[in-house]
């Protein structure tokens, strides 16, 4: 029994390492038009309008302010993931330019957003709602 | 008569297979792989594996031995039989994967299936670690009251598991006149899609005629490309979390609940499934499509 366990121990990393060295190991880069398909494709009654893009192509968030909601976008490999929420419902953090959003969900604690600036960090986390704002920011 | 695991037999062929459908991934560009995902699949597989030695396997042992000797009839070891049992395990299976689908408390383990958002034959892989530990055994035992012998109903599920692997690909379109019989990769991607025209069809293991009779039968189109995964996709690779995360949102559900009526809701109501409605459940998703899709079809375009 155990050798069977360890020889099936050893196909599983020899295929992980196959897939690896053929080129797999992949990373999708969020860009306005990515994300605003994503939440066409699962939000399809979320209008978006106002949009933030981390420059570093990890996550974007828009927002439908028609409805008091969010919708956060997010790269996980070379997919994208979507968590859509209530304005104010989540906990928002500015640290200088990053946008932290924290989620209630276990295989998702947290989406940092890269805001190129601290001021459009601030100024998203309020428009997210229940902010709680960074001391590194100098805002309280 | 000795029956094989067929499962067993089958392992090999399935590493191979592995290396060759990524190789003509490679090669052709056709269907799409990413590394951590197939890494994610693999050990969800290796773990499955490892999870009956932890007490699974031994309920359904037990339960499926003791079921035998409450037989209403003895059914002999013979081809014609395991033919029989494995038409009628097929039926069992299109039940047991429609209810995966449809009550939350085995759709939490069945979720980890389809918690990949791509599909390949690394995602025929990504089995459930808690199958044999909420009831699945209890849908086989008719089966042996009937009289099949319990080692024959294994070599059955087993032949059908084997059967299910290949079909989950990209590299096969369509086949021709077996559609209409078997489950086939095209009908398998439709069932593994979360479009909203897609979602919950095609529960067939073996044989499509199941969804055919009893109305779950959505067929591919090739105006619409399935998107794979669930509509709440993961934001991780942890095999322990894609394991347990569903568990973990129905103990919270419950230490929410204000009544035993909500509790049981969230045990067993459809997935989705929330006291206000404020969450969606697959029939709510397909309703808010065919509300939206007529005004805004370029929604789901072929990709």
């Amino acid at each position: 029994m155990l050798i069977e366990i360890a020889i099936s121990a050893a196909v599983t990393a020899a295929l992980i390492a196959i897939s690896y060295f053929l080129g797999a190991w992949r990373s999708v880069s969020v860009d306005e038009s990515s994300a605003r398909d994503r939440i066409a494709f699962d939000e399809p009654d979320f209008h978006v309008g106002a949009i933030l893009v981390g420059s570093d192509g990890k996550a974007a968030i828009a927002l439908d302010e028609g409805r008091g909601e969010g919708a956060l976008v997010f790269a996980l490999g070379d997919g994208v993931a979507t968590r859509r929420f209530k304005l104010g419902s989540l906990s928002a953090t500015a640290e200088k330019s990053t946008l932290t959003i924290a989620l209630r969900d276990v295989s998702k604690w947290r989406v940092r957003i890269d805001a190129a600036s601290s001021a459009a960090a601030v100024e998203w986390a309020r428009r997210v709602g229940a902010s709680s704002l960074g001391s590194s920011n100098g805002v309280s | 008569m000795e029956f094989p695991d067929a499962v067993q037999i089958a392992v090999p062929f399935f590493g191979v297979l592995v290396i060759l459908e990524m190789i003509a991934w490679r090669l052709t560009g056709k269907g799409r792989f990413e590394t951590r995902d197939s890494a994610a699949s693999l050990a969800m597989g290796f773990g499955s594996q490892l999870a009956p030695l932890l007490g699974g396997g031994a309920l359904v042992a037990l339960t499926l031995t003791a079921s035998y000797e409450y037989r209403f009839f003895t059914i002999p070891n013979a081809l014609w039989a395991i033919v029989l049992c494995f038409i009628l395990d097929d039926l069992r299976y299109y039940w047991w994967h429609r209810w995966g689908h449809e009550i939350r408390w085995f759709w939490a383990s069945h979720i980890v299936h389809h918690s990949s958002q791509h599909y390949n034959l690394t995602t025929a892989l990504r089995q459930t670690w808690t199958g044999q530990v909420i009831g699945s055994v209890l849908t086989k035992t008719p089966l042996v009251l009937l009289g099949f012998h319990p080692a024959m109903i294994v070599f059955v599920s087993g032949l059908n598991l084997v059967y299910q692997f290949w079909i989950h690909t990209e590299m096969v379109k369509r086949l021709g006149p077996l559609e209409i019989v078997l489950n086939t990769p095209s009908h398998h991607r439709v069932h593994h899609a979360t479009n909203p025209r897609y979602l919950d069809a095609n529960y067939a293991g073996v044989l499509i005629v199941w969804d055919k009779m009893f109305g779950t039968f959505v067929p591919e189109t090739d105006e619409e490309r399935p998107r794979y995964g669930i509509v709440k996709n993961l934001g991780t690779f942890n095999p322990l979390l894609i394991s347990f995360h569903e568990w973990i949102a129905i103990a919270r559900d419950l230490r929410s609940a204000r009544s035993l009526e909500e509790a049981f809701g969230y045990l067993f109501g459809p997935p989705g499934w929330s006291p206000d409605g404020s969450r969606l459940t697959s029939r709510m998703i397909k309703e808010r499509w065919k509300r939206i899709a007529p005004a805004a079809p370029r929604l789901y375009p072929a990709e």
